[in-house]
């Protein structure tokens, strides 16, 4: 291929890949656009990103004292945050087990983690509903955070990872005095943490964002997440104040894309899960 | 203290038998290499020993103390593996300190940051680093100890699993391959190096590997493992000089011994393509044997010589210190190699015919199944008819 050609080719690829990206991220620049922008901007008929009067101020101001803005970001934080650190401490030393030690019964577990994998998180819903009902447990954190404590892709990617670390390195960690536990926590687990970071953003993501499940299970304002609380902000307001709506849409989403942006590339790490050579 | 003892040992997965009832007594300090081909179960056997795996049958004692159901860190047993399985987020300070952390403290005191609080943490970290920095003096890797493996080079990586092995001073060593991983130069350097621990240490090693280099240049004893049976144990010397079966002779010396076919002739000679050996073996006229000579035993005769192999050269290979004549030998099947001077093998060429003389002394006659016959029970038989 000569020169002009693939300069061509490299064009034609960067037309399409940049199609892909205004497609994308239109509806967070119109997100961005319409918080900026002052109601009767909003619904103007002619076509402008940038208001021609500001209204920041007012929209956010309005956004974090009309709702408890904060309280669902705190609940947030609280509910992925202990999603996370629980589904880590079932994951990792089942994933290790499933990667490492030989034991009856090994493929039919895996292959029941696999099944799991499957079963969207609607299906079990119903029943899930009922037994916190019988336990009493709705309408708390316990509600939003232990149906989702065992995490069948994440004993998925953790011991898709833990099988690449050589099993040399599991024997020599047994010989020099190390226990099960002590090869899990000094050997494997400062060796998977590209993995663990991959799993850590796919969780948080999914239940920062979740909105069916909170739904479910959270009548009190008091308790929502960020998504649960962009509705009640929006049954509050009636509907057609959008700027300080989208400005709140802009705070609850702000955090997840600073997450990524800081974490990018160990994301891509964890996910290509190049293990470990030599 | 770390004499071995194996008794009896089997191991198999499913219907596969690894190890056939293998039993072997190893003597403290005592310098034993495991050789075989690739798949022999040696390193299976390695295993087993360090408690990494469960035999199926058999026991395993170490000073006489069944060692059968430990595992592997109550064993006292240090292994060097082939890929040196150094943690490579751990530097190799740290590496080589992981099994005296391990042994020496506490649980708790291991714990970070509240480890340090505890009474007597701060004194057995300075008593483990100090041993980490000897261990390190000795091997010479003093200056790498605050690199991680994959900064290091292989021969620097074999170095830091010698040292962790060695720093917490085991009752015997085990090694799996640990040179295969080094270009051809340095694997000879760390052979050297390795006999010189050994002497130094003076502390029971086994040694697994398929080089029969290293295994002649470095045991005491080398125990030939074949298909999961023990087929000889002995000084390297034996082995080579004297082999139980055909398989082993096979095995050791290179270029490989050549196998001719044989026949017993009159009592006590055996013909041989021509050549009529007066070995005294064994058995009745006319029986098949094999008749295995290595290469540098084959003495070249004059052309009109009576009594020798007959054939052309087909092949010289002249590696400056020696020659190997390949010559096609009337009745063989293979080509015979010899080994010649480089001075004789460079009056040869191609198609030149060479006769080869059989030195008696220096044959070895197989039966049919490839176990060894040996000259002195047949004349001490021969003697025996004889009364």
């Amino acid at each position: 291929m000569n020169r002009q050609q693939s300069l061509t080719v490299a064009l034609l690829r960067h037309a399409v890949l940049l199609a892909g990206a205004v497609i994308m991220l239109a509806p967070f620049v119109w997100m961005i656009s319409t918080s900026l922008k002052p109601p009767n901007e909003i619904f103007s008929t002619d076509l402008s990103l940038l208001p021609r009067k500001w209204f920041a101020l007012e929209n956010y101001g309005k956004a974090f004292t009309k709702v408890p803005l904060l309280r669902y970001l705190l609940n947030g934080v609280i509910v992925t945050a202990g999603i996370f650190a629980a589904q880590l401490l079932v994951s990792l030393p089942c994933a290790y087990a499933m990667a490492k030690l030989r034991f009856r019964g090994r493929e039919v577990m895996f292959t029941l983690v696999l099944v799991g994998l499957m079963i969207p998180a609607q299906v079990p819903a119903i029943p899930r509903y009922v037994m916190l009902y019988q336990v009493g447990l709705l309408d708390s954190y316990a509600a939003l955070i232990l149906p989702f404590v065992v995490s069948a892709f994440g004993i998925f990617l953790m011991r898709q990872f833990f099988r690449t670390v050589p099993d040399d390195l599991v024997h020599a960690a047994r010989l020099d005095g190390c226990g099960e536990f002590e090869i899990l926590w000094r050997i494997m687990l400062p060796l998977a943490f590209p993995a663990m970071v991959a799993f850590a953003i796919i969780s948080v993501v999914a239940h920062w964002n979740d909105f069916f499940w909170p739904l479910v299970v959270v009548q009190t304002g008091d308790l929502a997440t960020p998504p649960l609380g962009t509705l009640f902000f929006r049954n509050e307001e009636a509907g057609s104040d959008f700027g300080p709506l989208m400005a709140g849409t802009v705070v609850i989403t702000a955090p997840l894309v600073l997450l990524f942006l800081g974490a990018q590339r160990r994301f891509i790490e964890g996910m290509t899960l190049t293990g470990m050579k030599g | 203290m770390g004499a071995i003892t194996i008794s009896g040992l089997g191991k198999s997965f499913g219907t596969v038998e690894v190890l056939k009832d293998v039993s072997l007594d190893i003597a403290d300090g005592e310098f034993l290499t495991l050789l075989g081909p690739s798949g022999c179960g040696k390193s299976t056997l390695l295993r087993i020993i360090a408690g990494l795996e469960r035999q199926t049958a058999g026991s395993i004692a170490i000073d006489g103390r069944a060692i059968d159901g430990l595992p592997a860190k109550a064993r006292n047993i240090a292994m060097v593996f082939q890929s040196y399985a150094l943690y490579p987020h751990l530097t190799a300070a740290r590496n080589i300190a992981l099994p005296l952390t391990m042994r020496r403290m506490t649980p708790w005191q291991r714990l970070p940051l509240v480890g340090s609080l505890l009474p007597g943490t701060r004194g057995l970290r300075a008593a483990i680093g100090r041993d980490v920095a000897g261990v390190a003096a000795a091997l010479d890797i003093a200056h790498l100890l605050d690199r991680k493996p994959g900064q290091l080079s292989g021969g620097q990586k074999q170095r830091v699993a010698l040292a962790r092995a060695m720093v917490r001073q085991p009752a015997a060593f085990l090694l799996d391959e640990p040179l295969s991983n080094l270009d051809a130069k340095l694997r000879v350097q760390m052979r050297a190096e390795l006999t010189d621990l050994h002497r130094r240490l003076a502390t029971t090693m086994i040694y697994v590997t398929h080089d029969q280099a290293e295994a002649m240049t470095m045991s005491d004893r080398v125990a030939v493992l074949m298909g999961g049976d023990l087929l000889q144990v002995g000084p390297p010397r034996r082995i080579y000089d004297d082999p139980e079966t055909l398989q082993v002779a096979e095995f050791v010396g290179s270029p490989k011994i050549n196998v001719l076919p044989g026949r017993m002739g009159r009592p006590g000679l055996v013909d041989c393509l021509g050549a009529r050996l007066p070995l005294g073996v064994p058995g009745g006229p006319d029986v098949a044997l094999r008749v295995a000579v290595r290469p540098e035993a084959l003495v070249l005769a004059r052309p009109d010589a009576a009594d020798c192999l007959r054939g052309r050269v087909r092949h010289i290979e002249n590696l400056g210190s020696d020659c190997m004549v390949h010559a096609d030998v009337e009745g063989a099947a293979d080509p015979v190699v010899v080994r010649l001077d480089p001075e004789a093998g460079g009056r040869l060429a191609r198609g030149t015919p060479i006769a080869l003389e059989i030195p008696p002394h220096r044959a070895l006659v197989f039966d049919a199944e490839g176990k060894r016959l040996r000259p002195d029970a047949a004349t001490a038989r021969l003697r025996r008819a004889g009364a």
